[in-house]
């Protein structure tokens, strides 16, 4: 009864589906663009599925993974291995950096900001330093600009901290 | 049969619609000024020559730019442009409609359902009223906001803040027993009908929109859905922000498979420039597999949160088991998880070195194939699964093509419909894979196809992976003024000249040349299409997406109609409609 029920009403969805936008024409065939080849995935349920069998077939699929070897790692005593290069916290050289500003123009967040200051052997030298690193989006286009090499990316991605919420020259330049 | 070439479309859409049109022209797709006059007469004539679908429709503010107008040939200060396409026969045509201030233009829904909440789209953010919509409200602000913020003349970061939206809802209803109530009643009277609210954070929305339904008994009724809770206004910040700058953003479209988003951007402008067939092959390859990768990943996230909002948890943790294992091969092959960005004009920022190769090659070869056993053994015979699923949600071809259904949702419909397959980009029509389609177009077929697809899938990966070349990752030819090409670092820190390079590179930037250019990409829910205007600048001038959930989630009002409640949650899991494409 339910079920019948069901099907009334999804008749008459249609039905209004179709009143709306003139002749009802069903889903017969697949509509193929030419020359692609397709593959037709839909299948109707054989009599053991109807019956619940096929369902009751599910447990052997947990059973068996029930006994596999655990995929979950124990953060945070294990960690992943991450690569060098994982876009994760800055690291400023301050020795190298010249405070020529690359980065804080290929910024797209605008969140890099330098100040500089003369040097007597490599000309400029960044006085003020700062990412505002709740803004960051991680893209690592900072790193990409910078022709001397200076701003770094490292594999630290635990950035929580109760209060500050922008990398200082100090900070930046703490190895990880 | 071949494919018609543009300039045959071109000749016929001219000869069809003689007299409606003041300017046309052959670009990237044929082109057609229309006066809104004729808008509806033209529609007429497309849909009659086989046009089914209104892939996309935006506005554009030209503002005082005499130049883009001349582009254009148009003298308004406003334009909407329509992109009509005809499937199966994947002609595509561009049409114009200037509009000034104040001014309205005819909707198009009347013929074009589909067209229904783009026009939404555009009322709300350009301030341009569509005569006759029928349900002509803002779609993404509040109902209370001022200004229209994709103007030009609108300051980005807005004029006042709001706290709290302001939204009326307007049901669409079964139309059978509108008549008998139009007021929620006493929930405790016989036959009268009880307004329940879903979202904007609930469990199975997977994001943030709202549902409101009108309940009779169990039965859905009425329906209104209210997005916008994650419009972050990717298109206006897109005009202050450098070329290269957006594929950071394009991440946040579909955050499931951001890598999908950047390699059809790249690729975008790429072909744009011209530089696309420069584009070392290594690069291409690469773009294939981890595109492939993150749609498996996309489909995981499908699949496993429908299940879990029907009830069955354990395909879930082991569809996630294979997601991690891709996210562990983005981390080694483009260093982030989840936004990507992994993508450069004329490359990819990072080679695979061989211990990701190997771990991809796990995950094609046995982790694919074990974990879609696995989840085939749960589900696809599964008789509770079933009777969940089947004719659930039913959509037919012909409608799912009118609504503008792209991607898995067609397919699901048995419309054989895949971008890589009738328009192939990338480097896809090297591949050899299959489309999926089911017929019935219920949550079932959907689900069907998806499971297939990433088969299929796979399977490219595969082919790629073995046939990878060897050439480089970046574009290595000097000819392109418009795509400076930064030098490898190395250098860059021991040479004058490669730092000479990099400065111009870094100071001058990608600029694509005066004028606009579509091109859509086969993304993990469908077809994801960016439209950029360049005005010779540094900036865009305007960038619009089409997102594919866009046009589907309009559909669910008229999917869910009927149905029991329980049953939104698998129609939404099917869709997969993510809030950061829906609302950008
Ligand atoms: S990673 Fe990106 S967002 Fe963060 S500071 Fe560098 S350029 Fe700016
Ligand atoms: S681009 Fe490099 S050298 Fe220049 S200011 Fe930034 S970190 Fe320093």
């Amino acid at each position: 009864m339910k079920l019948l029920k069901h099907k009334k009403l999804s008749k008459k969805l249609n039905l209004f589906i179709m009143l709306e936008k003139g002749s009802p024409t069903e889903a017969t065939g697949i509509i193929a663009p030419p020359e692609t080849r397709y593959k037709n995935v839909e299948r109707t349920p054989s009599l053991t599925e109807n019956l619940y069998v096929k369902a009751i077939e599910g447990f052997k699929v947990t059973i068996k993974n029930l006994f596999q070897k655990k995929v979950t790692i124990r953060y945070p005593e294990e960690r992943k291995e991450l690569p060098k290069d994982y876009r994760g916290r800055h690291y400023l050289d301050t020795e190298k950096c010249v405070a020529c500003e690359f980065c804080a123009a290929a910024c797209p967040v605008n969140i890099i900001f330098i100040a500089g200051e003369p040097h007597p052997e490599k000309i400029r030298h960044p006085r003020i330093f700062n990412i505002d690193i709740l803004k960051c989006i991680f893209c690592g286009y900072c790193v990409e600009a910078c022709p001397t090499g200076a701003l770094q990316m490292t594999d630290v991605y635990e950035l929580y901290s109760p209060e500050r919420f922008i990398l200082t020259i100090d900070e930046l330049a703490r190895k990880p | 049969m071949g494919r018609k070439t543009n300039q045959e479309i071109f000749e016929k859409i001219s000869l069809i619609c003689k007299g409606l049109f003041t300017k046309s022209r052959v670009r990237d797709i044929p082109e057609f000024v229309v006066p809104k006059e004729n808008i509806i007469e033209l529609e007429k004539r497309l849909k009659q020559d086989g046009f089914n679908m209104i892939l996309d429709l935006f506005g554009v503010d030209f503002y005082d730019n005499q130049k883009l107008k001349d582009y254009a040939e148009v003298n308004s200060r406003f334009a909407i442009i329509y992109h009509f396409l005809k499937i199966p026969d994947n002609e595509r045509i561009r049409v114009i409609v200037p509009v000034e201030d104040g001014e309205s233009v005819p909707s198009s829904c009347s013929l074009f359902i589909g067209a229904d909440w783009f026009e939404r789209e555009v009322f709300d953010l350009f301030g341009i009223k569509f005569d006759g919509h029928p349900d002509l409200r803002r779609i993404f602000l509040p109902e209370d906001y001022e200004g229209y913020p994709l103007r030009k003349d609108f300051p980005t970061k807005g004029v006042k803040e709001y706290i709290g939206t302001k939204y009326t809802p307007n049901f669409v209803r079964l139309k059978d027993r509108n008549k008998k109530h139009t007021e929620p009643l006493d929930p405790f009277e016989e036959g009268s009908r009880m307004v329940v609210n879903v979202g904007p954070t609930h469990p199975a929305t997977h994001g943030t929109f709202r549902m409101i339904f009108e309940l009779e008994g169990e039965d859905i009724v009425g329906v209104d859905l209210e997005i916008g809770y994650l419009h972050r206004g990717v298109e206006k910040n897109s005009e202050n922000m450098r070329w290269e700058d957006f594929i950071p953003m394009t991440d946040r479209l579909n955050y499931l498979s951001a890598y999908l988003n950047n390699m059809i951007y790249t690729e975008m402008i790429e072909r744009w420039c011209g530089i696309w067939d420069d584009v070392p092959a290594r690069a291409k390859f690469i773009r294939v597999i981890l595109g492939e990768l993150s749609r498996i990943a996309d489909h995981c996230v499908s699949i496993g949160t429908m299940a879990v909002d029907l009830g069955a948890l354990t395909p879930f943790w082991y569809l996630f088991r294979l997601r991690e294992e891709i996210y562990t091969v983005f981390e080694w092959a483009v260093g982030a998880r989840l936004t990507t960005s992994g993508t450069a004009f004329g490359g990819v920022r990072k080679d695979l070195d061989e211990k990701t190769i190997n771990h991809i090659n796990y995950i094609v070869d046995k982790l694919v194939p074990e974990v879609i056993r696995d989840v085939d053994g749960l589900l696809t015979k599964n008789r509770i699964f079933i009777d969940r699923t089947r004719g659930v949600g039913k959509i037919s071809a012909r409608d799912a093509i009118e609504w503008g259904f792209t991607g898995p949702s067609l397919r699901g419909s048995g419309v054989a419909w895949d971008i890589r397959k009738v328009a192939p980009y990338g480097l896809y029509e090297e591949f050899d894979f299959d489309v999926p389609v089911a017929t019935e177009g219920d949550v079932y077929s959907r689900y069907l196809v998806r499971m297939e697809e990433m088969l299929q899938s796979a399977r490219i990966v595969k082919q790629a992976l073995k046939n990878l070349p060897d050439d480089g990752i970046m574009i290595k030819s000097d000819k392109f003024a418009n795509i400076p090409r930064l030098p490898e670092k190395k250098y860059v820190y021991t040479q004058i000249e490669p730092l000479i390079h990099h400065f111009k590179g870094m100071v001058e930037g990608v600029v694509p040349p005066f004028g606009w250019y579509y091109f859509g990409g086969e993304a993990a829910n469908g077809e994801l299409g960016y439209f950029a205007i360049s005005y010779g600048k540094r900036t865009p001038w305007r960038i619009r997406i089409r997102p594919p959930c866009f046009a589907i989630y309009q559909a669910f009002r008229h999917m869910v109609l009927g149905h029991k409640l329980a049953d939104f949650v698998a129609v939404l899991g099917s869709i997969n409609v993510i809030a950061g494409e829906l609302d950008r």
